[in-house]
C-alpha cells in the first residue's frame, strides 16, 4: 500500500515582469505517487536491494524539505518494504509534480488570479495531515489521490530467467541519444526501429503506432537491469488521424494474442507511435522556431504512457517526420518519476546475446556490489546531467507555433 | 449471494489482483468499475474525461459487453483483462514553460491519475 502522512498543495507565484514572485495562493491537490514509487522500485531492483517479482508490502512517502524549510518540498523520500529484503529508501526529486501544478493552475484561472497562457512559478508544499485524514490509512485512499481504495498487490518487476550478456551485445551496437547511467540500458534491434520508420513512411500524414514487446533482464556483467525490446507489434484495430492515434481494446487484444503465439516469454515493455510533418504548410522561418519542428511527447502521449506503461522500465519510441530533414527517432522513458527523452542502443538482430550458463541462478538480496546506479564501469557512459529537453527549457525554449498546423 | 473468484489485470499484466468474491449478479460494467478501483488504474484521459475500459476473458479471448451479467459471462477462476480505449498524439503541450493551460479558461481540467 502506498501512503503519505501529509496533505499537499501547490503554492503559486506570478512570473511576469510587472509582478515578479508575487504570491498568488495555494491550491490543494492529491499527488500521483505511483510514478515515484515505481522509480524507487526500479532503483532498488537495479542495485539488488529488492528481489524481482516480490510483493511490496508498503511504500511510505515523506517530504524532504527545501533549503528554506517546511512546508516547502524539494523531494520525496520513498521507503519501500518488500518481502525478502531489508527496507529500501530512495529520494525522488519533486519535478514530476509539475504536471499537477499545471492541472492546479486551472483553479487559479477560475479564481481570476491567473489568465490562460500566463506564466507562473510554483512550489510544492506539505502539511501534517490530521490522523483521520492521513492517506493510506485503513480503508483509506489509494496513491492515485481520488479517494478510491486500491488493493492491487504492488510487485517488483519479474525478470527473464536468463541473464543478458550486455557487454557482448553492445560490441556491435550503436549508442543513440547518449545513454545515461541513470536509466537501465535499453536495447532495440535496428530491424525493429526500421519497421517503425517504414510503417511511418507508409502512414503518410496520419499517425500510426504499435506496441513494443520484449523482456526485462538482469545483465550477466554488470548485474544491472536491461530492457530488451525484441519486436514491435503494429497496432491493429486502431483509429488514426493526422494528430491523433487511438489504441482500442481490440488493439491490446491483438497484441496480447501475438505475444501468446510467439511463445518467447515476452511481454509488453512499451509502445511506439508516429508524428507526421505538422509544419509542412508553414514558412521555413516559422518552422525553425516552432515547437513542432522537433520530437515532442505531447500531454496525451505522457498520459497514455502513465496510464498503460507506468512501470519505470517501460519505454516509448516516437518516429517524427520533418519533411526535407527526414525522419527522427526519439525514445522516452521514466526517470525520477518523469517521462523524459532517453538514450538507447540499437543492435543488429544477430548480435543479441544470451549469457551462458542458460540456467537462471537467482538474485540474492544485497546484490552484486559492482552494481549501483552511477557505476560507470559497465557499458553505459556518464553523461551530462541535463537531457536535451531540459537544456532547451532552461535556455528559453521558443513557444512560437506555426499558424497553419492541423 | 453467489460470487465468483476472478483474477484481474491490466493489458500489460504489470498490475494484477485476485478478487475472491465478485458478485455473480453484477453487470460487467459494474465489475469493470470495481476492478478499475482495485487495480488502481487511471480512470480519466488527459482532458479529465472518463476513459473507456472493456473486459476481456483470457480463457476465450472474448470481449465482454457492459450489459452482460457476470455470472453468465464468466466462470469461477477466470482471468479478466481490462483494456482501455486511449489516445496518443495531439498537440505539443506548452506546459514545458509552466504556462497555465490555455484550454482551461472556463472548464477546469481535473486529472485523477
Amino acid at each position: 500500500m502506498i501512503r503519505s502522512d501529509y496533505r499537499y498543495a501547490i503554492d503559486f507565484y506570478a512570473n511576469d515582469r510587472a509582478q515578479p514572485r508575487t504570491h498568488l495562493g495555494l491550491v490543494a491537490f492529491d499527488p500521483d505517487f505511483e510514478p515515484a514509487v515505481e522509480s524507487a522500485v526500479l532503483a532498488g531492483l537495479r542495485c539488488g536491494a529488492l528481489m524481482p517479482d516480490a510483493r511490496i508490502e508498503a511504500a511510505l512517502l515523506t517530504p524532504v524539505w527545501a533549503e528554506r524549510g517546511a512546508p516547502f518540498v524539494d523531494a520525496f523520500e520513498v521507503r519501500l518494504e518488500s518481502e525478502g529484503s531489508a527496507p529500501f529508501v530512495q529520494t525522488i526529486p519533486r519535478n514530476w509534480l509539475r504536471s499537477a501544478a499545471r492541472t492546479a493552475s486551472a483553479t487559479m484561472i477560475e479564481r481570476g488570479l491567473l489568465a490562460a497562457g500566463d506564466l507562473f512559478r510554483h512550489e510544492v508544499c506539505a502539511f501534517d495531515a490530521a490522523p483521520a485524514a492521513k492517506s493510506g490509512a485503513a480503508g483509506g485512499a489509494s496513491a492515485r489521490g481520488d479517494g478510491v481504495a486500491c488493493d492491487a498487490a504492488l510487485r517488483t518487476p519479474a525478470l527473464a530467467p536468463q541473464r543478458y550478456d550486455l557487454i557482448e551485445t553492445l560490441r556491435d551496437a550503436g549508442a543513440l541519444d547518449d545513454p545515461d547511467v541513470r536509466d537501465p540500458a535499453l536495447v532495440i534491434p535496428a530491424g525493429v526501429i526500421e519497421q517503425t520508420r517504414e510503417a511511418a513512411r507508409r502512414a503518410g500524414n496520419s499517425e500510426t503506432g504499435g506496441i513494443l514487446i520484449g523482456r526485462i533482464c538482469r545483465s550477466a556483467d554488470p548485474g544491472d537491469i536491461v530492457v530488451e525490446v525484441t519486436a514491435q507489434v503494429p497496432a491493429a484495430h486502431s483509429v488514426a488521424t493526422e494528430t491523433r492515434f487511438t489504441f482500442t481494446p481490440e488493439t491490446w487484444a491483438a497484441a496480447s494474442d501475438a505475444i501468446a503465439l510467439r511463445r518467447r516469454n515476452e511481454k509488453m515493455v512499451g509502445w511506439w507511435h508516429f508524428h507526421g510533418w505538422f509544419c509542412r504548410k508553414c514558412s521555413k522561418q516559422a518552422q525553425e522556431s516552432c515547437v513542432y519542428s522537433r520530437p515532442f511527447f505531447s500531454e496525451e502521449d505522457v498520459h497514455l504512457h502513465r496510464t498503460v506503461f507506468g512501470r519505470a522500465t517501460n519505454v516509448a519510441l516516437l518516429v517524427s517526420d520533418f519533411g526535407p530533414r527526414g525522419q527522427e527517432v526519439a525514445v522516452y522513458g521514466w526517470r525520477d518519476a518523469e517521462v523524459v527523452r532517453r538514450g538507447y542502443y540499437a543492435t543488429a538482430p544477430a548480435t543479441a546475446r544470451i549469457a551462458a550458463p542458460a540456467v537462471y541462478d537467482g538474485d540474492q538480496a544485497g546484490g552484486d556490489p559492482r552494481v549501483a546506479a552511477g557505476d560507470d564501469s559497465g557499458p553505459a557512459a556518464h553523461h551530462d546531467h541535463h537531457d536535451r529537453h531540459d537544456k532547451a527549457r532552461a535556455q528559453g525554449e521558443p513557444t512560437d507555433v506555426c499558424t497553419q498546423n492541423p | 449471494m453467489n460470487t465468483l473468484t476472478l483474477h484481474a489485470s491490466d493489458v500489460t499484466g504489470q498490475k494484477a489482483v485476485d478478487v475472491p468474491a465478485m458478485e455473480s449478479g453484477a453487470t460487467v460494467s459494474e465489475m469493470v468499475q470495481q476492478l478499475l478501483a482495485r487495480l488502481g488504474l487511471v480512470r480519466n484521459d488527459a482532458e479529465g474525461l472518463p476513459l473507456t475500459y472493456r473486459a476481456r476473458v483470457s480463457r476465450s479471448g472474448r470481449q465482454l459487453h457492459g450489459g452482460e451479467i457476470v455470472g453468465d459471462a464468466l466462470e469461477d477462476g477466470d482471468e479478466v483483462v481490462l483494456q482501455p480505449h486511449i489516445n496518443a498524439g495531439g498537440r505539443a503541450s506548452l506546459v514545458l514553460s509552466d504556462v497555465a493551460p490555455s484550454s482551461s479558461a472556463t472548464q477546469p481540467v481535473r486529472r485523477a491519475c
